[in-house]
Parts: structure tokens; sequence; C-alpha cells
């Protein structure tokens, strides 16, 4: 084989390689259905998180998420993802805007006055900015298995008057990376 | 075929080529995401999260009306001269025919409203006239940051002022929204004016305030600070009552040896709370003393709600405290009954003196401190 030709196949590989790294990568980043009736997939409960409204600096909100793997295998990884589809400078000031949080109980939260509470709690996200990608390393996730989630969204005490009168629409999600097959 | 012979036709082959590498890669593509990455995702949307729309803060106002009846008779009007447009008016200096960089007349004002309040609409009212009627006079004005006279926008210039006069008294709006669209820099704010008049003489100036429309209350700042430059010299006049620097507001009359009914001064803070604020600890402070060293004055207060009483502190009997020093004396007073925003925005203080010399006092600060929020 002469060099000519060698070179000549160099183009058609590199676009080979690059469609696999795109393709992987796509298909991380997208919400498709289930390719199977046993696969593993992740559901969330509720599909709505209730609003929150007239927050001021130092409030805190909390809201209970479910989170199931259904089917068989685990996962790899887990990620949070929160994004606004309305944006105001709650979520776009990164400093003094919403920050979020993630703890996980292996049993149901427990309900205390305005707070919920869990014995043997896990940090699954510590505290950072609402809009962001966050892999959940603390979260392990098999088929089967149900997690229990205190989702907490804080506004900073201390936050500028300009924050005041913002509305955010946030969009939570969780996505998960399966395992691979052996 | 054997391998490594080229084929017949090789206008085809770069072709051919192509088709099955990207023939392939499309194959790769689907096994792969179907393969190593299996996956799902859920999202769990969340609905709005929306803040108050004014936070909680202590918003303080200072009074420009103030009416005097230290002497038992009459109340004088001490009120700012620039501040209400009744035909009381202030002369500047001496300005030139021709508009000059370096002679113009700055006006701070007094802030207190809420931070970060976007501001929909701000303008400029300025009512002026020639001192002399026969004369010509025209102003343009410039935006600036009272705190680092930062120039913000100009409205006007030298070729094509805002507005003239040719002798009567003009009543002015300038629309400054442009400059100040929020509160931070309502509460910040400097109107510098460059004026000329047609004989070289002065203008005089009757009303000098900032209207300031937000979505949630409309207020108007009044001026706290005057420094006429008409002449290229600065000569800066502090209005009282807003700090405690020393500049102070002395009696035009003298107070008796002994409360009276009669004697008293009355003060009406700028205030501008919105409709709906829910209102916290609400406080007086109150700088005094007596205008003659060795003299002691007394005081104490009454609250009113426009002419309806609503709470007295201290009494005739037992003043809220006397001041026998040469310093002022800041007193700090709960005034829990005001607890509506109409009784917020209506409020008057009316401060009942005595002095021991039977001679006047003097009032470096009158402060209303509110603590809102607007849900």
């Amino acid at each position: 084989m002469n060099l000519r030709r060698v070179l000549s196949v160099v183009p058609p590989l590199a676009l080979s390689a690059a469609t696999i790294a795109i393709g992987t990568a796509a298909a991380t980043a997208t919400a498709g259905p289930a390719s199977g009736h046993h696969s593993l997939r992740l559901v969330a409960k509720p599909g709505r998180i209730a609003a929150a409204r007239l927050l001021a600096p130092g409030d805190r909100v909390e809201r209970l998420v479910e989170l199931r793997a259904r089917g068989r295998g685990r996962f790899a990884a887990v990620y949070f993802v929160a994004r606004a589809r309305r944006s105001s400078r709650l979520d776009a000031d990164r400093v003094q805007g919403l920050r979020v949080e993630l703890r996980s109980c292996p049993r149901r939260w427990k309900r205390r006055g305005a707070v919920y509470t869990c014995k043997r709690s896990r940090l699954v996200l510590a505290r950072r900015a609402l809009v962001g990608r966050t892999r959940l390393k603390r979260l392990r996730l098999a088929g089967g298995q149900t997690v229990h989630l205190r989702l907490v969204v804080t506004l900073p005490r201390g936050s500028a008057g300009s924050l005041a009168g913002q509305t955010t629409s946030a969009v939570y999600s969780f996505r998960g990376v399966r395992a691979k097959r052996r | 075929m054997r391998l490594g012979r080229r084929a017949p036709d090789p206008g085809l082959r770069r072709p051919v080529r192509w088709g099955v590498a990207v023939g392939a890669a499309v194959a790769m593509f689907v096994t792969t995401s179907a393969a190593l990455a299996g996956f799902s995702s859920l999202a769990s949307s969340g609905g709005s999260l929306s803040t108050q729309r004014i936070f909680a803060g202590v918003r303080s106002a200072w009074p420009s009306d103030v009416r005097d009846a230290s002497g038992g008779g009459a109340e004088t009007n001490s009120s700012d001269v620039l501040s209400y447009a009744d035909g009381v008016t202030v002369t500047t200096k001496n300005w030139t025919s021709a508009f000059a960089a370096t002679r113009f007349d700055d006006f701070d004002f007094a802030g207190g409203r809420p931070a970060g309040v976007p501001v929909t609409s701000a303008t400029f009212n300025f009512t002026f006239a020639p001192s002399r009627s026969n004369d010509d006079a025209c102003f343009y004005v410039e935006v600036r940051r009272a705190s680092t006279n930062a120039l913000l926008g100009t409205h006007g210039s030298a070729g094509a002022p805002s507005a003239c006069s040719t002798g009567s008294t003009v009543s002015a709006t300038v629309s400054i929204s442009a400059e100040v669209t929020s509160t931070d820099i309502a509460n910040d704010l400097r109107l510098r004016v460059y004026a000329n008049n047609s004989t070289n003489r002065p203008i005089k100036v009757d009303l000098a305030s900032v209207t300031v429309t937000t979505p949630w209350f409309t207020t108007t700042l009044l001026e706290k600070r005057w420094d006429d430059e008409a002449n290229a010299a600065s000569t800066a006049s502090l209005w009282p009552f807003v700090a405690t620097d020393g500049t102070a507001y002395t009696t035009v009359g003298n107070f008796a040896t002994a409360f009276n009914a009669a004697r008293y001064l009355k003060f009406t803070p700028n205030q501008a709370v919105p409709t709906g604020a829910t209102i916290s600890s609400p406080q007086v402070q109150f700088a005094y003393k007596s205008a003659t060293a060795g003299d002691t004055t007394c005081w104490y207060f009454e609250i009113y709600n426009g002419a309806t009483l609503i709470g007295t502190h201290g009494s005739s009997g037992t003043p809220l405290s006397c001041n026998a020093t040469t310093s002022y004396v800041t007193n700090t007073v709960p005034i829990p009954e005001v607890d509506t925003v109409a009784e917020a925005n209506n409020l008057v203080l009316k401060a009942y003196l005595r002095n021991s010399g039977a001679r006047k006092a003097s009032v470096e600060l009158v402060q209303v401190d509110l603590t809102y929020y607007l849900s």
C-alpha cells in the first residue's frame, strides 16, 4: 500500500471517529425513549415541583423529589441539570442569585414544621448556582432502587435589591448514563 | 479484483470511498448510541421561583417641609425653597451671556428609596426665571452620580438649551429616564444645570426636583445640597436635617422656658412607601441642642397621620430628653403607631421644645426610618 493510498483513507476515518464521538455525546445529552422493556431508565416524581413565590433574601425552599431507577443494570453516572426556561437575574446572577443543593435519604423525608428531615441524609450536590450541570458522584443508583432527594433552593442573605421582583422558571432534570454491559 | 488494483473509473473512486466512510460512521453512531451510552433521563419540572417586589430594608426620609412656631405665633414656613414650586425662590450668583463649562449649579438629591428598583420614568423639574423680567435666560442639564460626579448623560446643549425664559417664570421638565434607570441611581443623583443670562445676571430658581416613577411607587426627590457655581466659584448650601454633619437649622424664634402647645416645630418627611408594603420598626431620629451655650433644651413630640394625632412620645411633664451641652444629642425613638402605608406617607412630626434661656434651639437631624417590604 503506497503512501498516497494510506493518506487517502485518513479523512474518512477521521470522519468516522468524529461521528462516533458525536454519537456518544449526543446520546448522553439527549433524552430518548427506552430501547427495550427492561432497559434501565430514570423516573422522577413529582413531574412538576410546586412554585415558590415571594422569596426574600435568606429564604430557603425545600422540595422533595423521588428518583427511581427502573429496569436492569446500573447507572455509571447520574447528572443533575437545572436550566432556566424563563430566565431572570435570579438565575443569571450566579453569586447573589438562587442557589441549589441536593441531599439524599435512604428513606422518605419526614416533615417537621417547614422543613424536611432525615437522620441519615447525605449531601449529593453541594450548594451551587441554580443553573448548571453537575455529576452526582455520591449518588449510586441501580435498577429497582429509589433515592429520596430533598432539593433546597436558597436566595442568599444579602442579595441585592435588584433581585427583587424577578421570576425564573426552572427545569430540573436528572440524567443517568448506563454502565457498559459486560 | 485483486487487492491493490485500481478501480477502472478513477472519477468514481473518491465519492465511493467517502460514501462508504459516511455509511460506516452513521452505522457506528447508531450502534454506539444504543450499546455504549444506554441512558435515560426524566425532567422534573419546577414551577416558577419569584421574589418579593421589594426586599425588606430600612428606608429613611427627611423633611423638606418645615413649619416653625418656636415663637408661639403663626407658623413660619421654613421649608426648603428649592423643593416646592411655591413662588419662593433662591437667587443664584451671576451667570454670563454665553454658557461656560465652569459655570453651573449642582443639585444633589436626598435618596432613601429602596435600592435596585427599576425606574420607568424620571423627570427633572426646573422652575426658573431670569432675575430681571427684561432679561433672557436658558439652561441645559447633565445627569451625574452624586457620589462620584460621574457623568451619565447630557440633555440639551449650549447651542440647543433644554428651555429658555424671556423674562417670565418657566416651569421646565427634562426627561432623564435614559440615565436614571434604577433607584440605585436615583438615590445617588446629581443634576448639573448650565445656565446663561443675557445681561450676565443671576437667575431665580423656584423648583429643582426629580419625579421618579417605578412599577411600585412614584416619588419626588428633593434636593439636599445646592452648589451654586454660576460665577465659576463653589458655594454649597446643605439642607439641614438630612445628616449629622454639623449643618443645622436654628429656629426662627425663641422658645419659652416652659413647654407651650403653641411653640413647636413641625416636620413633614418626604416619604414614599409603596401601596401594599408591610411596615415594621418605624423610628424617629432627632438631633438637637441649644443655640446658645449654657442653655438647656428639652423636647417631646407627637406623630400625626395628616391632621390626626396618632401618637405622643414624652410629654410636657416628662420630656423625651434634655440637652445641656453644646454638642448635638441624637434621640432614637420607636414610633410603633406608624404601621400602615397611609400613616407612613402622611406622617407629620410635631416637636415641642423648651429652652432654659428662653432662646433658640438648633436641630441637626430629623429622620424617619421605616423597614418595609412589598410582597
